[in-house]
């Protein structure tokens, strides 16, 4: 018996690391130029979820002079397994060390996956900082906490920045030039700092204040860019997208079919950094989405399909899109969800459509608990909306109800955590008068805590202490009494660390890698997740981690992702930000423009032209 | 229209659960477009009934699988589309139009196995038949059974069909086994093994194959493979 065979008998789930799945890419290893290892920093069930990863997996794949394999975190009991007997962090594909690949990409989701990746470095016996590798892989990120890349600016060689689908060919082009070329590690990273989108952290220092913020980068090289753009895909209906994606043995979070309806969103919350990060909105036709849902069926065989986007009932031809999606699959045994559904009276009409073929969960997410709140960050959802839609659920026979909010948002008060209870309550009441008792009801209220975000008009914010936090978890634990409502909050350490790093500068960084030299990993586990060692971590490289979460900053400091551009103005953020303060809203995008900037970014990019 | 398949999980399929082999059932058949019957109500679901689940781990030349399809459809195709899209390790050997309405799960009381383990140096053949002898030989075989939710003694060795020897490769033995199994009589090869290890023969504990052959049904006191019942 090999190795693997032998210590796979022993672990949990097995079936994270041996591949073989349908649909994976097998290829001649021999035959190709780069070997590329597309990295998750979280479990195999994570991220066989994440959309982004199928994209750029296949589009890599698609090039007969690449082959892409995936790795994964594997989980702490294989973790320590592999270290006991010497094996190191290998591709699923293959089984082959990524230490011996040409690139190992992360795409970075969450901040509290960043001691897994220093850890799937180690593990995989690649130094964990970019000055210390030599003939080793190009260690590179992307994703949406890439934005802010500066605590991880020791680790990668390089970012980049916005979507990839076009720019890892051309990254990867440049590569083959240079390999062929026989040129130092540095010329390399010289060369792909012109692509627009990359950027090579060591080529810039930055200089701090006394007080702690930063006075000023340097770039240490000559035409290296000052400003880094993002890259925008203009052409989104006929984007690369996979029909053949990769069937997982195992029960993964979103085991489905997924469908991307259209990018970006153009309600502009404003807590939210997604609806700033992927501007503008850019639609695939009903035509174009009709295909690739046949062949994504006929290749895996999926019984269901996921409409996904930022907000899917902003889909301009939703009616019609689910309308043919439902009456081509009913007799497949093939269900269609739609999270990231808003509700209104319209989509309710859409899942009474799909309730037909397949009943799926009820999510509100009205975020704040009270009129006012809601019209701070732009939320624009009234009461009467929810209370309207929730009875209509009812009505066609859901019981179950989650709905779903924000605590420590700015200028709370505890009148607004109260709202929240109050809004419980008449969801409650509403079923009461429907059903004439609360027999069968389930309302799930779940509060997260608010983490002011890079590029986001709260940016410049206060994240409340975790002791504030907790004291209003605690009072809104208390309104919560009745029986048919269930209250989950988040952990509010977590909250705050997220904070830190998300905001946070190079000397973060450090914090991170001592805090996984102490022994953190998983830290988005609740199991795993340890706040002493992050504590110790702090305190050990003299960081004060309230001087990034808890502190508000002016308009003039220098923000740590100032340097990149990605297309929404930081003025523009400022001014919503005012806007927030006096409670103003700001109407959709697609009414009229806004004037967040990303129209006139860049040549060809066009914003959502119609009428919602 | 019910048919019986009987199919292999070899290699790293093993290491996939029952459910997991079950999902892996319904968007194969999807993929392969077989008319698969699905069940009436709220959620319906695809007609697949699987014999005995094979535990994590194991591999299998003889698993079985009832499908209910929705109209008639010629055996000959479903099994080329099937085993056109299945991932490796897994293939359809047979299938058969099973008249029989008794579920599959029912007609299971036995299955045999090939048991490989890697045993101490200089182990001689005859040894180790003579120690199976005397296992045979035995009329009481109580061991601690672990469930989920109790640890019990039981006597094992009303479920112990038959043990034989088939080959010894160096170190590595190769044993023959019949056990019962299915929801009257039941008993995992595994707490056999841990029997003949703490009484009989040392082997390694992390070094051990075990392989199904065959699940057969009672009848007029013989046991028939499943596929012959139908």
């Amino acid at each position: 018996m090999d190795k693997l065979e032998r210590i796979l008998a022993k672990v949990m789930k097995p079936a994270r690391y041996i591949g073989e799945e349908v649909n994976m890419v097998r290829k001649d290893k021999n035959s190709v130029k780069v070997r590329f290892a597309f990295a998750f920093p979280d479990t195999y069930e994570v991220g066989m979820s994440h959309l982004g990863m199928k994209i750029l997996y296949h589009l890599l794949n698609e090039r007969k002079d690449v082959y892409c394999e995936r790795v994964f975190a594997p989980w702490v009991d294989m973790e320590e397994v592999m270290r006991r007997e010497g094996i190191s962090l290998y591709a699923l594909e293959t089984k082959d060390p990524i230490k011996y690949f040409d690139f190992v990409g992360f795409t970075l989701q969450y901040e509290l996956c960043y001691t897994n990746i220093i850890n799937m470095l180690d593990l995989a016996g690649i130094p964990i900082l970019a000055k210390d590798r030599d003939k080793h892989p190009f260690v590179i990120a992307g994703g949406p906490c890439a934005y802010n890349p500066e605590p991880l600016a020791d680790i990668f060689d390089f970012f980049v920045m916005g979507e990839g689908e076009e720019v890892i060919n051309e990254i990867i082009d440049a590569y083959i030039r240079w390999k062929e070329s026989k040129g130092k590690r540095d010329e390399f990273l010289f060369e792909v700092s012109k692509i627009r989108g990359v950027y090579v952290p060591s080529f810039y220092e930055v200089v701090y204040n006394e007080d702690g913020t930063i006075k000023e980068r340097i770039p240490l090289k000559k035409d290296v860019p000052e400003k880094i753009s993002k890259r925008i895909i203009k052409n989104f209906s006929n984007v690369y997208f996979p029909t053949k994606v990769i069937i997982p043995y195992i029960d993964v979070v979103h085991d489905r079919a997924m469908l991307e309806i259209f990018r970006g969103c153009t309600r502009g919350c404003r807590f939210c950094q997604a609806g700033m990060i992927y501007r503008p909105v850019r639609e695939k036709s009903v035509e174009k989405l009709m295909e690739q849902a046949e062949e994504l069926i006929k290749n895996t065989g999926y019984e269901e399909i996921a409409l996904t986007s930022l907000s899917s009932s902003d889909y301009s031809r939703l009616g019609e899109l689910t309308k043919n999606l439902i009456q081509k699959y009913k007799d497949r045994g093939v269900g269609l969800s739609l999270p990231s559904l808003r509700i209104d009276s319209f989509t309710m009409d859409i899942i009474r459509e799909i309730q037909k073929v397949r009943k799926t969960g009820l999510t509100f997410a009205p975020e704040a608990g009270t009129q006012r709140l809601r019209d701070v960050i732009n939320k624009g959802v009234t009461e009467e909306d929810l209370i309207k839609s929730v009875e209509s659920a009812f009505k066609l026979g859901w019981k179950n109800v989650k709905l779903y909010f924000m605590i420590g948002l700015p200028t709370e008060t505890y009148e607004d955590i109260k709202g929240i209870a109050d809004l419980a309550y008449k969801v409650v009441k509403s079923y009461k008068d429907i059903n004439g008792s609360k027999t069968g009801l389930n309302v799930t209220v779940s509060t997260s805590s608010f983490v002011p975000k890079p590029f986001t008009p709260f940016q410049w914010v206060a994240q409340d202490s975790t002791e504030e936090l907790k004291a209003k978890q605690d009072y809104l634990k208390r309104l919560l009494k009745d029986k048919s409502i269930k209250y989950s909050w988040h952990n509010n350490k977590m909250s705050f660390l997220e904070a830190v790093i998300s905001r946070g500068d190079r000397r973060v960084g450090k914090a991170i890698v001592k805090a996984w030299e102490l022994g953190a990993k998983f830290d988005s586990w609740e199991e795993h997740f340890d706040f002493d060692k992050w504590k110790k971590a702090f305190s050990e490289v003299n960081i004060d981690p309230v001087f990034y979460a808890n502190r508000a900053r002016d308009f003039e400091e220098k923000l740590p992702w100032d340097f990149i551009d990605l297309g929404v103005s930081k003025n523009y953020l400022y001014s919503e930000y005012k806007k927030a303060l006096k409670g103003e809203l700001t109407r959709d995008c697609r009414l009229y423009c806004t004037g967040c900037g990303i129209s006139v970014f860049d040549e060809g990019v066009v914003c959502f032209e119609g009428k919602a | 229209m019910k048919v019986r398949l009987k199919f292999t999980k070899l290699g790293d399929v093993r290491f996939i659960s029952h459910l997991d082999l079950l999902r892996t059932f319904e968007r194969a058949l999807r993929r392969a477009e077989i008319p698969v019957a699905f069940t009436q109500g709220f959620n319906p679901h695809p007609q697949i009934t699987f014999a005995h689940p094979l535990s994590l781990g194991m591999t299998s030349e003889g698993e079985y699988v009832d499908l209910i399809l929705g109209r008639d459809f010629s055996l000959k195709n479903l099994k080329e589309r099937l085993n056109h899209v299945f991932p490796q390790g897994i293939k359809v050997i047979d299938v058969v139009k099973v008249t029989d309405d008794r579920s599959v799960m029912s007609l299971v009381d036995a299955a045999m196995y090939e048991l490989c383990i890697s045993v101490d140096e200089g182990l001689k053949e005859d040894e180790v038949k003579e120690k199976l002898r005397k296992v045979l030989a035995k009329e009481k075989i109580v061991v601690l059974k672990k469930s989920k939710s109790k640890e019990e003694l039981t006597d094992i060795r009303p479920f112990i069909y038959d043990i034989s020897f088939k080959k010894l490769e160096g170190n590595t033995l190769y044993l023959t086994t019949l056990l019962a199994t299915g929801s009257r009589k039941n008993i995992n090869p595994e707490v056999l093994l841990q029997y003949l290890r703490n009484d009989f023969i040392s082997f390694d504990p992390d070094f051990v194959k075990i392989h199904r052959i065959e699940i057969f049904s009672e009848k007029n006191g013989c046991f028939v493979p499943l596929l012959k019942v139908v």
